[in-house]
């Protein structure tokens, strides 16, 4: 009896520990590993959240988008054409025939109305884009029309750059929802968006994209299947699993055992090891962040722009970007990312020590000061922070670092309350006026405007710079027709924020994709709309 | 007073001290979460958003009113096991705690018994060859366990026994082709693909759960075999062994009919506040295997100042660790007659 029972768990053990045959992953499915533990809400009008913009843009379509196939191209998608009114006043759009939402029901323009003004009485972080192109809930419903079912016509209330109006309608906040659906889900006027948020109860897509959510579970999987009944094409992919792998190494190994098709957090370390292994890819893409610091005007001594100048010559830029930033970033000094309109590239600070003491001397600081610099509680930003305290302690500068969660830095700063910090922003939209907004702007210093009025949204705001001519220049530029002209602005308010902005841009992240050597096809662009993987192929 | 009276007021007091803790547990939770400096309301709507919006966010989530009638909207809620919504995950805490627990309970549950099965046997061994060689090696072996860092015994499992020899599943529950197709009953992948009788995705969960239970049961096994030892080792110097062996007593019968039986309470305890701390959910080898489990949640949670679901999670292992005390105290008094008078 006892020898049997033996035998048996000896039996058993082994089966339990013979080697399990890891096939690579379906032909037919692509398994992402990638730390999602970010997304929470599925709605393209509700999330500011990069990870669920990227898979959105898959899941939804818009008027005009980048060729899923193509990332030069911006192309009409729900919109099979648009004319631009010769003054520039008004948009006609003529939607597409025959396209369908996953759920059945016809893309029509009744749809692109309900979802422009679903985004701007939303609220929420994505509308800043309808509210920059001059929406507001007295004047929507004059301004966005559908005379029929096909003709969708939208006036501008703010005369603005046709080419800024159309990449703007390119970014997933401006993706096309299904209105028949949402008023179905809707609860207590919420445009549906209780239920569009929740995908972890299941239930249908609202989008017409190449794909639809299948199943979410929060913090662990997102799987998407195919829309078999896509307008563009079919895409390869019959299904789509972004896994929760939190650990970097964790990704390196699921890779390289073939177990996944793409990795997304990679080390730089592990990315350039990577490099050399069989079977895999390593592709490194700009990414459209940009890491900066900025300093709080309204505090001495940087209200001072000499003061500010001189912490520009206290990076070790170049140091970091060999050490640090390595296959991570690039050294990127203006608030416009490389390769958008009117970007400036030229990296004209460098580490001199001995320049920023001058500067400093002339500031009457000639000893340094001591100061709080806030940083992001992650890498690479607190080494940034690190490496910055080294630095500038040789110009006498003692930097006291406080690594910070985002959500205890973020009240601090929307009161100006921090002296100093350290973060990222990625423009919403791939046009310089998603950054040029931010970083050269301040409503409070339009002429006429308010100045004890708050604007805790606008990041020039929470620095205390009120630069009024530059204010004006970023929305003339905004307004400007001719692109050529357009560029030569935007140009003048990178230099002009170098003197006498309170921000510091130091790099333009890069984002390494680690990949199955079989993987082809895969979208990932600096202009942020034009991510995809709906014509990935493996062969 | 009779033995069951006595019993009973024993469960009287228990009962008592359990809601006195809770009480402050619940009032300990609240405190953190307001004294702590973080933005619920950033952390819901996002830091770029309108002043309106956040000030309509503020009062929908009652952060206007005075903090007396917010800790006892609090305690309304915690009554009715609503403990709110996690901004993080857009999901009700308790529904995320009811799908993130058992994966941790799974793992716990393994490594507990993994750390037992090596632990007691070895702590016994050590303990009767105390001095020798086998002492020693079984303590350096501990010692390691104990000290060993979590995220590298884990990531070293992971490239020997996933990536090089094939032989365990990797990171996750399960492998990916297999998600979806068991019908969750109890959230126990183990239990569940069973009484599904599938027979190949239940040994597909084995050979993932294998190696975060090995890095957590050899960890739990130093702790749960030194302290095994030690209890032995204050055994073996007792009088009655002596006896018992002068009697003539094989020393296998004085070790497991004597000494044994006599280190049982406090084995129950140490093995059940293992089990406790496992279940608080081990962020590291979570994170490692990216086992979705309470541990990792938690730690999303704590950076994001997700409060609710923090104080959720906190209550939950809180309660975990009371009902845990009280179970041992339970078995004290029936494994022990002299802590029934």
């Amino acid at each position: 009896m006892l020898r049997t029972l033996r035998t048996s768990c000896a039996i058993a053990m082994l089966g339990l520990a013979a080697p399990l045959a890891h096939a690579e992953t379906p032909d037919d499915t692509l398994v992402v590993v990638r730390e999602i533990s970010s997304i929470s809400d599925w709605d393209p009008a509700v999330s500011q959240i990069l990870d669920v913009q990227e898979i959105n843009l898959d899941i939804y379509d818009r008027l005009v988008g980048y060729d899923r196939r193509d990332a030069e191209k911006l192309i009409p998608m729900l919109a099979e054409s648009y004319e631009i009114s010769e003054d520039g006043s008004s948009i006609t759009f003529k939607m597409r025939e025959g396209v369908t939402f996953h759920s059945g029901n016809p893309v029509t323009a009744k749809d692109a109305v309900y979802s422009l003004r679903r985004l701007l009485l939303l609220g929420r972080e994505p509308s800043s884009s309808m509210r920059q192109l001059g929406y507001t809930p007295e004047n929507i419903d004059d301004n966005l029309t559908a005379p029929d079912d096909m003709t969708f016509v939208m006036t501008l209330p703010e005369q603005l750059a046709p080419s800024l109006v159309v990449t703007m309608l390119s970014s997933a906040s401006f993706s096309i929802v299904d209105s028949e659906l949402l008023k179905e889900h809707e609860q207590d006027g919420d445009f549906g968006t209780a239920w569009l948020s929740d995908r972890a109860s299941g239930g249908q897509s609202a989008g017409s994209g190449p794909f639809m959510i299948q199943s979410y579970r929060p913090q662990e999987m997102v799987m998407l299947t195919r829309n078999d009944d896509y307008w563009q094409f079919t895409p390869d992919m019959q299904r789509v699993i972004f896994r929760h792998v939190p650990e970097a190494g964790t990704q390196r190994l699921l890779l390289e055992k073939g177990d996944a098709d793409v990795a997304f957090n990679l080390t730089s370390n592990d990315a350039a090891e990577l490099q050399d292994v069989d079977g895999v890819k390593v592709e490194y893409y700009p990414s459209r962040k940009i890491l900066y610091f900025g300093f709080n005007m309204l505090e001495e001594p940087f209200d001072d722009p000499k003061v500010i100048e001189a912490m520009r010559y206290l990076i070790d830029y170049e140091g970091l970007s060999k050490t640090i930033m390595k296959d991570i970033g690039t050294i990127h000094q203006t608030f416009v990312p490389a390769g958008w309109l009117g970007s400036v590239t030229e990296t004209p600070f460098h580490l001199d020590v001995d320049k920023a003491k001058e500067l400093l001397t002339e500031a009457g600081y000639p000893d340094g000061f001591e100061f709080t610099f806030t940083a992001y509680n992650r890498k690479p930003e607190m080494d940034l922070a690190t490496s910055f305290q080294a630095t500038a302690a040789k110009a006498g500068i003692k930097v006291d670092v406080v690594n910070a969660p985002v959500s205890q830095t973020i009240p601090l700063y929307r009161e100006q309350k921090l002296p100093a910090l350290q973060l990222s922003y990625s423009g919403g939209y791939a046009d310089p006026h998603a950054t040029a907004s931010k970083f050269t702007y301040n409503p409070g210093a339009l002429p006429g405007a308010d100045k004890d009025e708050k604007w805790p949204s606008e990041l020039s705001w929470r620095l205390g710079w009120f630069p009024t001519e530059l204010a004006e220049k970023t929305l003339a530029a905004s307004k400007e027709l001719d692109e050529e002209k357009r560029a030569k602005m935007y140009e003048e308010l990178q230099r002009a924020q170098w003197e006498e902005g309170p921000f510091i841009h130091l790099f333009q992240t890069t984002q390494a994709l680690g990949m199955r050597e079989d993987v082809n096809g895969y979208l990932f662009g600096s202009r942020g709309s034009d991510v995809s993987f709906a014509a990935v192929s493996k062969d | 007073m009779g033995h069951y009276a006595r019993f009973g007021m024993f469960l009287l007091k228990q009962v008592a001290i359990i809601l006195a803790t809770f009480f402050g547990l619940i009032l300990l939770t609240f405190v953190i979460g307001r004294v702590m400096p973080l933005d619920p309301v950033s952390a819901a709507v996002g830091p770029d958003v309108t002043q309106e919006l956040y000030d309509q966010v503020y009062r929908e989530m009652g952060l206007d009113q005075p903090i007396i009638v917010q800790f006892f909207d609090y305690v309304g809620s915690v009554l009715q096991f609503d403990f709110g919504r996690s901004f993080f995950t857009n999901q009700p805490v308790t529904r995320d705690i009811a799908r993130v627990f058992p994966a941790t309970l799974e793992l716990a549950l393994c490594g507990v018994l993994i750390g037992s099965l090596i632990g007691i046997p070895f702590g016994i061994l050590a303990a009767v060859k105390r001095g020798t060689v086998i002492d020693g090696a079984v303590r350096v072996v501990m010692l390691i366990g104990y000290s060993a860092p979590v995220f590298w015994k884990g990531l070293l499992l992971l490239v020997v026994f996933y990536a090089a020899l094939g032989w365990a599943g990797g990171p996750g529950r399960l492998s990916i082709y297999y998600d979806g197709l068991v019908p969750t009953r109890t959230g126990l992948l183990l239990i569940d693909t069973l009484l599904a009788g599938e027979w190949v995705i239940f040994k597909d969960a084995v050979s993932h759960i294998a190696l975060p239970a090995i890095s957590l049961g050899y960890g739990a096994s130093a702790y749960i075999g030194r302290m095994t030892r030690s209890f032995m080792l204050d055994q073996l110097k007792q009088e009655y062994v002596g006896v018992a062996r002068v009697k003539g007593l094989s020393e296998r019968r004085v070790i497991f009919g004597h000494v044994l039986p006599n280190c049982a309470v406090q084995l129950v305890t140490t093995v059940a506040l293992t089990f406790g701390i496992l279940l608080e959910g081990a962020v590291l080898t979570e994170t490692v295997f990216a086992w979705p489990g309470l541990g990792q949640y938690m730690t999303k949670a704590m950076f994001n100042a997700d409060m609710n679901a923090v104080l959720g999670g906190t209550l939950v292992i809180g309660s975990i660790f009371v009902f845990l005390n009280l179970g041992s105290d339970i078995l004290y008094r029936i494994l022990d007659p002299r802590t029934r008078a």
